[in-house]
């Protein structure tokens, strides 16, 4: 026994052997590399996220004195306000955003990933420089286009049309602005899927008889479905909590679920309804990404 | 096999002074070749010859820029390659990854509208060609490499092609399952008759599997013929160099007779090759080219009648397995290899021996003619 350990020692020679302590001290060094994003994490999302809950439940409150174990938020929140309505006419206006940005990026990214060639990457640059502005200004910059006063409508009123009020403080002007910001940021996910696409499947399919929409329905769309679902899930997500968009393009009409939080807490002062219907979106949220999670981890896997 | 000239209306494919550029760069220059129904041709050639971009003319991948294409008869120059009656194994096999073996193989027929129970039939009857059988419902990333291979194959011959279309088609498996798959190839071909084509770059591949080997060289075909006549009468230089292992020598003509030329080096040492039917004669300056498996190795005392003898120091002795290989330089100032079995009869010959080269005549050929 002996003898055969001595022989696994001398194979071993010449090749460090982790020992007990070196491996001990790597785990330190993986814990101290970890240790800054970690409590970056807690500090600044998971304790606030906490306190939100605790808001919406009475633990915390905004006057010391009213604070007590409650589910009055809850309950007036789920059953007797307005807010669930706002909520899923949310869901159907992140629908339609994400199905228009995807629809919209689609095109632009089967252009840049297998028609553009060689020029690919400085087209891709020129569309994401949008993103070197800031949000807010490319979304106050749709006023000016679209505001009573605005460009189209100048234009409209030059050519004796009367100014058209739906282009303005509407739903409209929420999907339209939207889906304006959205469309670079989605056409990347599927340009990343289109460009992973081995050619000579499309060939090959071509070869076998397909016509070039054949092939595209049969073969391209498919394979690319995993960027598109990740296009949609990139838009869903964040339009559903969106606020600023609605606020200065939406006007009443355009009023979605983040408005409403904003409201609870700023014009409401009622701290413990707004937490609620914060934390129910991060539910909502979160229910949403476990279920595309599990489809595109699926269609990866079929892969 | 064939002569090009006279098998114009029955070939299978006909190519007629085809051409194709890209650019400036000419990748094939005039090529014309008649390939018979039901033959196994292969494309060999160097990367970069033209051959892929003949078989993707084929196809009709590329369009030729001037020549016709014909697929029993018709011109399909022009014609996309949806609406050509040829299928092509593609280098890397291409299989649907989203698509199980099953609907691989049933592609091509889905969409040509076969109906569904005939379709079942046909995959299921060609997935027995392949020996897939119970594989239907596993996707591509589930199989080995050769499994591929064989889904390729099955998904492309299921639509009973005029002919397969086969673009280095082993170069992605290990040299064992390759040697099986060309058997496997082979056999398949037997099997169903279909004339296929096929483009590689591996000299011993078109040599054991080709009815006949077209070589491709810089666009042009330098050689069509039975590999035997391409392996023992290489027409050019480029043929014998990249067909096996070029022995070459240049000598002058000092005799021509009886259909042999004769060339004395020194009062022991003359070589004798057929003329072929180049135009020699006494003074004429020669390449004459002789495999390394052909020529004998002895000791300088052995008495011998071959009709070529030369003699030479060993070089270097490299064993590899089945042969020996010998390099040894002669008096001529040429290195020649000699390729010896590595049997009981080995001459065990080591560096700096003093040996004999000796062939046969017939062994021996002329490449080129100054």
């Amino acid at each position: 026994m002996t003898e055969l350990d001595l022989s696994i020692e001398t194979e071993r020679r010449g090749r460090p052997v982790p020992s007990r302590r070196r491996r001990g001290r790597r785990g330190a060094v993986t814990a101290g590399l970890l240790s800054g994003p970690v409590s970056y994490l807690l500090v600044f999302f998971v304790v606030p996220v906490v306190m939100v809950a605790c808001y919406s439940v009475g633990l915390l409150t905004l006057l010391p004195q009213d604070h007590y174990l409650s589910l009055r938020a809850w309950h007036d929140f789920l059953f007797g306000s307005i807010y669930m309505g706002v909520f899923w006419k949310s869901v159907r206006m992140s629908l339609g955003v994400s199905i228009t940005s995807v629809l919209l990026a689609y095109p632009v990214a089967y252009l840049l990933a297998l028609v553009a060639g060689r020029r690919k990457y400085t087209l891709l640059l020129v569309i994401v420089a949008p993103f070197l502005t800031s949000y807010l200004l490319r979304v106050l910059a749709w006023r000016v286009i679209l505001g009573e006063q605005g460009v189209v409508n100048s234009f409209l009123k030059l050519v004796g049309i009367a100014p058209q009020g739906w282009l303005f403080y509407s739903q409209f002007a929420v999907y339209l602005v939207l889906a304006y910001v959205w469309v670079p940021f989605v056409a990347l996910p599927i340009f990343v899927s289109l460009e992973a696409l081995d050619l000579s499947l499309l060939e090959a399919s071509n070869d076998l008889g397909a016509s070039r929409w054949t092939t595209f329905r049969r073969v391209t769309l498919p394979l690319s479905m995993p960027g598109v679902i990740a296009a949609f899930v990139f838009v869903f997500i964040p339009t559903l909590g969106e606020y600023v968009t609605p606020l200065l393009v939406g006007g009443p009409k355009g009023f979605m679920f983040g408005n409403g939080i904003q409201n609870a807490f700023l014009q409401g002062f009622d701290w413990q309804f707004g937490s609620a219907m914060s934390m129910f979106l991060i539910g909502a949220v979160m229910v949403l990404m476990a279920v595309f999670g599990r489809f595109v981890s699926f269609r990866s896997v079929s892969e | 096999m064939s002569d090009p000239t006279t098998r114009a209306t029955d070939a299978a494919i006909s190519l007629q002074e085809v051409r194709k550029s890209f650019g400036r760069v000419v990748a094939v220059g005039g090529i014309s070749l008649d390939i018979a129904d039901g033959e196994f041709l292969t494309l060999l050639g160097p990367s970069g010859c033209g051959k892929t971009t003949t078989m993707r003319m084929i196809a009709g991948f590329e369009e030729p820029d001037e020549g016709r294409i014909l697929l029993r008869g018709r011109d399909v120059v022009g014609v996309p390659p949806n609406k050509r009656d040829v299928n092509m194994c593609f280098q890397h096999y291409a299989l649907f990854p989203h698509m199980s073996v099953q609907e691989n193989v049933e592609y091509g027929l889905k969409l040509r509208k076969v109906p569904r129970e005939e379709r079942r039939r046909r995959v299921a009857e060609m997935l027995e060609v392949v020996r897939l059988e119970g594989f239907e419902k596993r996707k591509p990333a589930q199989l080995s490499g050769g499994q591929q291979q064989r889904v390729a194959l099955a998904r492309a011959l299921v639509n009973r092609p005029t002919a397969l279309l086969l673009d280095e088609p082993l170069g992605a498996l290990d040299v064992k399952l390759r040697k099986q798959m060309q058997l496997e190839l082979k056999r398949i071909q037997h099997e169903l008759g279909t004339t296929f084509v096929y483009v590689t770059h591996d000299q011993e591949e078109a040599l054991s599997m080709s009815d006949r080997i077209t070589v491709v060289n810089q666009g042009l075909i330098e050689q069509v013929g039975r590999p035997r006549d391409v392996y023992e009468r290489p027409a050019t230089p480029f043929v014998a160099d990249f067909v096996g292992v070029l022995n070459a020598l240049e000598v002058r003509a000092d005799e021509v007779r009886d259909g042999r030329v004769v060339v004395r080096i020194s009062d022991r040492e003359r070589l004798v090759v057929p003329t072929g039917d180049r135009p020699v004669s006494a003074g004429t300056e020669l390449l004459v080219a002789v495999r390394p498996e052909r020529v004998w190795l002895r000791a300088p005392a052995d008495e011998t009648s071959a009709d070529s003898r030369l003699e030479g120091t060993v070089r270097q002795v490299v064993y590899l397995g089945t042969l020996t290989q010998f390099y040894v330089d002669t008096t001529l100032g040429a290195r020649l290899v000699v390729h010896e079995l590595s049997d009981r009869r080995a001459s065990g010959f080591v560096a700096e021996d003093r040996v004999v080269l000796t062939w046969d005549a017939e062994d021996a050929a002329i490449l080129r003619v100054e």
